[in-house]
């Protein structure tokens, strides 16, 4: 199935929406429209916009050709009129309240849907930095080898890349994301902050709401110049609003620095979908993060983003950025051989990547709620039509134009619609805040502030006028259509409206094929999660808990750091209840996918270009049995890989297998900068930084021996964790009064991490489903309905010439199994081609999954059978005189 | 002098057909505002004899491989339209040839 081009889908609307356009003007008004998408999509093209953003884009641009073709029509037409028939309008509305109420009612749920899904989308991949204006002016400086294209950088590279003023920007800014240990009056606290270049708020574009931000000078000499600028929820959690906030003093990591600036509330640094609290300039680099690195061209730590210039364009940056990329290469060929910089939009980056998948399905899949939604308001009105048959016909007897009935019964549709938006945005209100309860227990400050945004009404207004005329056109065109003779007779409702019939039955063949597909799509994600539940992560550790200690914030420099990782497992190994105690820099499946570094085997020649990146983490010893990953050979890591042995490294199976090729890897030796570390053991594969990922090779050093100040301890218990953790921080703390354990959670808890995205899509995609489910067999059961009374006298016939009841009730049924049965061909077409799209996010299950498509069509279809046997039981106990007697 | 009363939206969208902009695309780029307000505006404006519009050679364009553009100028009413709005709405960038009449 090839997908349709934005493009298309854009000039779709344009033709769907011609008819609106008055006959005179209408050759103008599509050209018009059509070179408006066709420019536009070359000019997004031409920006590199995401695959997401991009459509999203073109529907908003051609969003504006129905508008425009209502303000052409509304030019010919008087304002009297228009009072006239809004009055009308009303009137109509008020006369039939059940009408009226359900058909609020479904579009409000489309259209509340669809604003919800919009502000998460808007949140995270449209605007993903809160309190940044003018985001679309910020990319992502990304280094790129052959093997990986989001690299981050070294300082020394950012200072020459900033002097170099690379073509198309007006500047850039670096900046490192770092828990820090801060006390202000009473405990320590464990928060999250940013080492940021001097210009990081001029070039993000924001001011301090209080004090100022970095003066140039004070991110240049290194340790000169202990200030910072905290975050409007710091200052008001932490020093309680203080109003002499600026020019206080706050310990950070044991360093005394001064408060100078305080950010707007609505600001929480630059990390989307993360709220930052201090920002400290990156002169004080040794107090937040280990080592030297301000002078060390090799190592790469730093995100960088760049402020456009005015009117300059992604291509234009993307090209300086090559230049920028080529004379950092030329000039330092040691460290940067091989390595090119590339610009990125915002939305591909982080969090805002991570969750690009699910947010398009997400919004394609509320897009098919609202299409069933307004198939099933077109349904409705169609019935209604049929009952106002007469009305109409007297209103052409006495010389009304059709034009003038569609447009009558347009502004009735339209005045639905309204209240359904009205609806939907209430109902929105109150759903946008529900993306957080997705979020997963984890160390980091998680906060999406989706909310109502003025996008996000004006959003859901243009898809108020759209529903309006998408369910309201074909059935106000069919309804001003009436023969006034064969109408104006006074019993002939079964003789006409064929036409009408048919309609309203494809128009429920397209909801079930709908239903079908969007129930498919929930139930291929519910398994999918069931199978991630149950599938194996590659540790079979689940009783337990984690949590972080950080020694450099604790004062501690490398031998005393080594000594503290030596005494505190060799302490907590023995607390009773605790089975297995051990240290790691990177836990499996945790939020951040861990670090990764290029390597050299010893004995393995790579192919030209080949990528050598593997996957590593520091553990203690005793790593493998604590979290239960099995050693296939050799050994783990102990406590005798000391600083004075030789370095031990552990490699997985995918490892040992692609640099080995059957041989024993262990012995073996591999390189990475410094000198060699030699394989001692091999572990079992697992699953690293996403369930949906493929095998990847990963390597395990020894934490003693490749030193790292900040380490998750992790602890297996036999029993339940709660009453061990005292013991253990009682342990932790008899060999270091003031080293806190942060951000503890249990195991259980952070095996859910993974789950956050698999979760989050079934349990949505499964109201949806719902939702749909419900809109249509509401769908089927109208039009069984109403066709059963239309037939009441053929009814009425037939059992007077002896039909039994049983002939009967399945005249009705096998109708209504019949659509159900078309719309069911449908939708699995449709879902075969669906699931094919879907296939990366589902984990263990293919995109054709039986149980999923047998199961689903098979609910589908008692729930269908169950909604016709209700008209037809109806019919079936009819009394075929008094059938008879009505007209 | 007629008097005339502009929205600001319709005052800018003079602005840019004035400063250089002469096709929808690059009007909803210099004044940011989206497709369902600019393109109505835009008839509007022409129907109030505000602007006019011609639509370049379809050949031509096709000859560069893109869709024809509908052109639009300023007419002499709409200059004045604009030179009064300029004078209304301080925040669009005053114009060489527009400055506000003295008073």
């Amino acid at each position: 199935m090839k997908p349709a081009s934005p493009l298309r889908l854009a000039l779709l609307i344009v033709e769907l929406f011609a008819l609106l356009a008055p006959a005179s003007r209408r050759t103008t008004w599509r050209q018009q429209w059509r070179a408006d998408l066709w420019h536009y999509d070359r000019w997004l093209a031409r920006e590199r916009t995401a695959p997401a953003a991009h459509v999203l884009s073109l529907l908003a641009r051609a969003s504006g050709a129905p508008v425009h073709a209502i303000s052409l029509r509304l030019h010919d037409w008087s304002p009297c009129m228009l009072v006239h028939d809004l009055k009308f309008g009303w009137r109509m509305f008020v006369r039939r309240p059940a009408f009226t109420a359900v058909a609020v009612m479904i579009l409000g749920l489309g259209i509340g849907a669809n604003a919800t899904i919009f502000s998460w989308v808007e949140s995270v991949l449209l605007t993903p930095l809160s309190g940044v204006p003018a985001q679309e002016g910020i990319v992502v400086v990304r280094g790129v080898t052959t093997a990986r294209n989001n690299l981050s950088m070294s300082y020394p590279n950012f200072v020459d890349l900033r002097a170099g003023k690379p073509d198309g920007l007006q500047d850039v800014m670096a900046f490192r994301i770092a828990a820090m240990n801060t006390r202000t009056t009473g405990e320590p606290m464990r928060v999250f902050g940013e080492l940021v270049t001097a210009n990081f708020f001029r070039v993000l574009g924001v001011r301090p709401a209080a004090g100022r931000d970095f003066r140039e000078d004070e991110a240049a000499t290194p340790g000169r110049d202990p200030v910072l600028v905290i975050s409007h929820a710091f200052w008001s959690r932490a020093l309680n609003a203080d109003p002499a906030a600026i020019g206080r003093t706050i310990t950070v990591n044991n360093q005394a620095f001064t408060i100078i600036g305080i950010t707007p509330p609505e600001f929480h640094g630059s990390a989307a979908g993360l709220a930052l609290d201090l920002f400290v300039p990156m002169s004080m680099q040794k107090t937040i993060i280990s080592g030297d690195r301000l002078n060390q061209r090799g190592n790469s730590w730093l995100q960088v983003y760049g402020r456009l210039l005015p009117g300059a364009t992604f291509e234009r940056v993307q090209a300086g950025l090559a230049v920028a990329g080529k004379r950092l290469a030329d000039a330092y060929p040691e460290q940067n051989e091989g390595r090119a910089l590339a610009a990125a939009r915002l939305s591909e980056d982080g969090a805002s990547g991570l969750l690009m998948p699910v947010m398009t399905t997400l919004m394609a899949v509320v897009g098919l709620v609202l299409l069933i939604a307004c198939a099933n308001l077109a349904g409705l009105l169609l019935a209604r039509s049929a009952g106002r048959q007469r009305e109409v016909a007297v209103r052409l007897a006495v010389g009304a134009s059709r034009g003038r009935l569609v447009r009558q019964l347009l502004i009735e549709n339209l005045m639905v619609a309204i209240a359904g938006g009205a609806a939907g945005l209430i109902l929105a209100r109150w759903t946008a805040g529900m993306l957080t309860l997705f979020v997963p227990p984890t160390p980091y400050p998680i906060a999406f502030g989706a909310s109502l945004s003025p996008r996000v009404v004006g959003f859901a207004l243009a898809l108020t006028a759209l529903t309006a005329i998408v369910s309201g056109l074909l059935p106000a065109l069919r309804g001003s259509r009436s023969d006034v003779a064969v109408a104006l007779k006074a019993s002939a409702p079964a003789s006409i409206g064929g036409g009408r019939a048919r309609l309203r039955q494809s128009l429920v063949v397209a909801q079930v094929a709908l239903s079908l597909l969007l129930l498919v799509c929930a139930a291929l994600f519910l398994r999918s999660l069931t199978h991630a539940q149950t599938m194996d992560m590659g540790y079979s550790a689940r009783q337990g808990f984690v949590g972080a200690i950080d020694l450099l914030a604790g004062g501690y420099d490398q031998p005393r750091g080594v000594a503290f990782y030596q005494q505190a497992l060799a302490r907590l190994n023995v607390v009773p209840g605790v089975e297995h105690a051990s240290v790691a820099t990177a836990l499996p499946l945790d939020i951040s996918a861990g670090s990764d570094m290029s390597v050299e085997v010893d004995g393995y020649t790579p192919r030209k270009d080949e990528p050598m990146h593997v996957y590593y983490a520091r553990v203690g010893a005793g790593y493998f049995d604590t979290l239960g990953i099995d050693i296939v050979e050799g050994r783990g890591i102990t406590e005798r890989d000391t600083p004075d042995q030789p370095q031990a490294a552990v490699i997985n199976e995918t490892m040992a297998k692609r640099y080995f090729q059957g041989r024993s890897p262990v012995g073996g030796r591999v390189r990475f900068g410094t000198g060699p570390v030699t394989i001692v053991g091999v572990a079992r594969d697992g699953k690293y930084s996403q369930l949906t990922e493929a095998p990847r090779s990963y390597m395990y050093l020894s934490i003693l021996q490749s030193y790292r100040p900040d380490a998750i301890l992790v602890v297996r218990t036999a029993a339940d964790p709660g009453g061990i953790l005292s013991a253990v921080q009682r342990e932790l703390r008899a060999l270091d009064p003031g080293l806190p354990l942060f951000d503890v959670r249990t195991i259980a808890e952070h095996r859910q991490i993974s789950m956050f995205i698999p979760k989050m899509a079934s349990t949505l995609l499964a109201l949806f489903g719902a939702l749909a489910l419900i809109l249509s067999v509401v769908g089927l059961y109208g039009v069984i309905a109403y066709n059963a009374t239309q037939r009441t006298r053929e009814i009425g016939v037939r059992v007077a010439l002896g039909a039994e009841r049983r002939d009967v009730a399945w005249l009705i049924l096998r109708q209504g199994l019949w659509l159900t049965a078309i719309g069911l061909a449908v939708g699995l077409l449709l879902a075969l081609g669906a699931g094919r799209l879907l296939a990366k996010q589902l984990v263990g299950i293919s995109p054709a999954d039986p149980v999923s498509f047998a199961g689903t069509a098979i609910l589908l279809l008692v729930v269908a059978a169950a909604a016709s046997a209700l008209p037809a039981h109806r019919a079936a106990s009819l009394d075929p005189l008094a059938a008879l007697r009505r007209d | 002098m007629p008097k005339v009363s502009l929205s600001y939206g319709s005052a800018a969208i003079l602005h840019a057909v004035a400063s250089g902009s002469r096709f929808g695309f690059d009007i909803m780029d210099v004044t940011g505002l989206t497709s369902g307000t600019v393109y109505p505006a835009l008839d509007r404006l022409e129907s109030a004899g505000y602007l006019k519009s011609t639509w370049e050679d379809t050949a031509a364009a096709h000859a560069e491989g893109r869709p024809a553009r509908r052109y639009f100028t300023l007419t002499a009413s709409g200059a004045t339209a604009l030179r009064a709005a300029l004078a209304k709405y301080k925040a669009l960038r005053p114009l060489p040839g527009f400055a506000p009449e003295q008073a």
